[in-house]
């Protein structure tokens, strides 16, 4: 099995749910995908290369992401009580 | 240049759990019920704890897990408010069409093999996992990616920009 390939695969699941989907949580669960697809090769190669150092970047790089969707999550319900929305493109609404 | 090289080993360890996180990942995607969804969606995050735990990547497993644990907590709680209640559950046959395709995508990552002898990216031999990480070969090309996109995005608002004014004249 190709981890590269495996990685890539999974990145193209992500980039579909995020290009297809309109629900604000799909959406959500699209970045994450795309997100754990992205920091998965610092664990792969990591171990294959016997470099501890990836994982200390995957670590750094899940802490960042986990952040940035807390932060995602906090705006989107509040959008959400604002302007009583769920689906991503109705959030167009908030340029006016 | 990639070799492709049907691999008939049988299914490792490693390579049960790559397919319930394509597999699983895909179906979070597709279920339209927010609950399968998100339970298919932690199901994900633990094949893909224990594939790291299988690379030999405890503390990354152990990371992944707990990050994981804290990210579908947070979204069972506010999927009921990120659901319309026009959202209709799909049927066992879409459920099967989704089970199928997930399959489908699973298979390049088995039939594709890299070979490192066979990797010709550089002259003097380096391999693929080599030149991976150590010359951050995918930022370049990531990078590359990027600039392409934003010079056919800047084209194409210049193209409508132009079109307009010859519009107005």
């Amino acid at each position: 099995m190709e981890y590269i390939i495996l990685s890539m695969t999974l990145l193209a699941i992500g980039v579909y749910g995020l290009l297809t989907k309109r629900n604000l949580l799909k959406t959500l669960m699209s970045i994450e995908i795309i997100a754990a697809a992205a920091s998965m090769n610092f664990v792969v190669f990591s171990s294959l290369l016997g470099d501890r150092m990836g994982q200390v970047f995957f670590i750094l790089a899940l802490s960042v992401d986990t952040s940035i969707t807390a932060v995602v999550v906090a705006l989107l319900l509040v959008a959400n009580r604002e302007l009583k929305v769920s689906d991503i493109w109705d959030l167009s609404k908030l340029k006016e | 240049m990639v070799i492709l090289e049907v691999n008939v080993d049988v299914l490792s360890y490693l390579d049960a759990l790559a397919l319930i996180l394509l597999v699983t990942a895909f179906l979070a995607i597709h279920f339209k019920n927010a609950f399968y969804s998100i339970i298919s969606f932690g199901a994900m995050f633990v094949s893909l704890s224990a594939f790291y735990f299988g690379l030999n990547a405890q503390f990354a497993a152990v990371f992944q897990l707990v990050v994981a644990v804290g990210t579908i907590a947070v979204f069972f709680l506010v999927s009921e408010v990120f659901t319309s209640e026009k959202d209709e559950d799909e049927t066992v046959k879409d459920r099967i069409l989704g089970v199928i395709i997930a399959l489908t995508l699973s298979i390049p990552s088995f039939i594709i093999d890299l070979k490192e002898n066979h990797l010709l990216l550089s002259p003097r031999g380096l391999s693929f996992p080599y030149a991976m990480w150590r010359l951050r070969v995918l930022d370049v090309i990531a990078q590359g990616v990027v600039a392409l996109t934003l010079a056919l995005g800047i084209m194409i608002i210049l193209k409508r920009r132009s079109v307009k004014v010859m519009g107005e004249k």
